[in-house]
């Protein structure tokens, strides 16, 4: 009887979370964490936005917004465990990001700061796709510059 | 559905020693991993700026104003605190507000735009200790529906990831294009993190072969989708030991590394309790009160 009473009890707390996580994820557009109903992967194929930072020091100023490849890349790279950021978080922040208005430009700036001094870094917006061919094209388009006291938008940025 | 039940939870059988021991050393594990999340946490949440991403409660206070010195390491310590006295059984709410307190620190933490996945397996098998705990006054019952809810919820996670992929791509998903693409992201992403990206020996294959690729995206796959086996007691280890392959694979080939799923596939994957009650048998041999006594290490 006491068993029988156990997993009653079990059965229920179990269909009770259940119904608490459908109805968390349902109303937070998916994600409640612990609770998700977004899978690693799922999309296959789709193009993708990540970052990556150049230090641009020793570049002239006339080389920094064209479009480029990785091996045309003004400068040096600059590694984002130097300032100790995870890439994700500026990549994501570059794509999630409404408006290029002061405060986000800020954002990402003082991210940036203690690297900053007598220093000239560009943050890249990098999209990766595949072409008709099957292979992977990868497009460096600058879209932040970054100096110690002030921070750029790239004047042709849309 | 019944049988379904009592084979996940399995509360009819009697529960031996070192099952309890096997118990005692899973829940220290998982409050280990939750709080290392916790902490370490607790010391990159201060270099955040803007919110892009409001998650969970984040929708609904400003998330910004835990991105200070002080705040995330009160949580932290609120955590730590609430997590010893359940662990030693002198609060038995203490998981479920860590857990919360846990939740707090993830929204600050990923208020960036990323939606991470690698704290959540840590995060559901909190949730099944502070639920059991919370609901089941006896120790056997509490245990068995922690475990229970953990394998329900490994079994369930990958099974849907894999009919996720089906339903967001179909079969096409595991063409070998879709790694290559997929290689390229992640090598701009190391770059951007560390400075360099050197190919390992299975990236260049993947590169080089479509056929290759295409085969482990089969692989991962058929390994998710075969997920529900990690509910059953006879197929958990054959499963388990996959996932983990699988696991190893996308470190190797994507430098993506889901560590604490692969600890905690490994904790429940095998019948620990087995290799435990083979020292517990040459323990008993040589001393019949030791710590296996302790009430406070291993409540009954």
């Amino acid at each position: 009887m006491k068993k029988q009473k156990t997993l009653f009890r079990q059965k229920r707390f179990f269909w009770a979370l259940f119904l608490t996580q459908a109805l968390l994820v349902a109303t937070h557009l998916g994600e409640f964490w612990p609770f998700s109903v977004y899978p690693m992967f799922s999309q296959a194929g789709r193009t993708w936005t990540r970052s990556l930072v150049r230090d641009v020091s020793e570049t002239p100023s006339n080389q920094y917004w064209q479009s480029r490849t990785l091996e045309t890349l003004p400068g040096k790279i600059f590694a984002m465990d130097e300032v100790g950021i995870n890439q994700n978080d500026i990549a994501n922040y570059i794509q999630k990001v409404d408006s290029w208005d002061a405060e986000n430009k800020e954002n990402i700036r003082v991210l940036f700061k203690s690297q900053l001094v007598d220093r000239k870094l560009l943050l890249y917006e990098v999209k990766g796709h595949l072409n008709d061919q099957k292979e992977v094209i990868q497009d460096y388009k600058p879209l932040l510059l970054m100096y110690q006291d002030s921070i750029i938008l790239n004047p042709q940025f849309n | 559905m019944q049988r379904f039940f009592i084979h996940l939870f399995d509360w009819n059988r009697e529960e031996s020693l070192s099952e309890l021991i096997f118990f005692r050393m899973y829940e220290f594990f998982v409050c280990l991993f939750s709080l290392q999340y916790i902490w370490s946490w607790s010391t990159y949440i201060p270099k955040l700026q803007g919110v892009v991403l409001p998650l969970g409660l984040a929708q609904y206070f400003d998330v910004s104003t835990l991105f200070n010195d002080v705040t995330p390491v009160l949580i932290a310590i609120g955590a730590t605190v609430f997590i010893a006295l359940s662990f030693f059984r002198r609060f038995s709410w203490g998981y479920l507000i860590a857990l919360i307190l846990f939740h707090f620190q993830y929204i600050a933490r990923f208020s960036q735009g990323e939606i991470s996945h690698g704290s959540n397996i840590v995060a559901m098998t909190l949730l099944g200790l502070a639920l059991a705990f919370i609901f089941f006054k006896q120790e056997k019952e509490a245990r068995r529906f922690a475990l229970g809810l953990a394998i329900f919820y490994i079994g369930l996670g990958y099974t849907s990831a894999a009919i996720c992929k089906l339903i967001a791509t179909g079969p096409a998903w595991v063409s070998g294009e879709h790694l290559w693409l997929w290689l390229g992201e992640r090598s701009v992403d190391v770059l951007s993190q560390t400075g360099a990206f050197v190919p390992n020996s299975l990236q260049k294959l993947i590169f080089d072969s479509k056929l290759a690729a295409t085969l482990i995206l089969v692989f991962g796959l058929l390994a998710e989708l075969f997920g529900f086996l990690f509910w059953f007691k006879k197929t958990r280890p054959f499963i388990g030991l996959t996932l983990i392959g699988m696991h190893f694979g996308i470190l190797m080939s994507m430098n993506i590394n889901f560590d604490k799923y692969i600890y905690i596939l490994f904790i429940l994957s095998f019948p620990w309790e087995r290799l435990i009650e083979f020292f517990i048998r040459r323990f008993k041999a040589n001393s019949r009160d030791g710590f296996l006594s302790n009430k406070i290490l291993i409540p009954r």
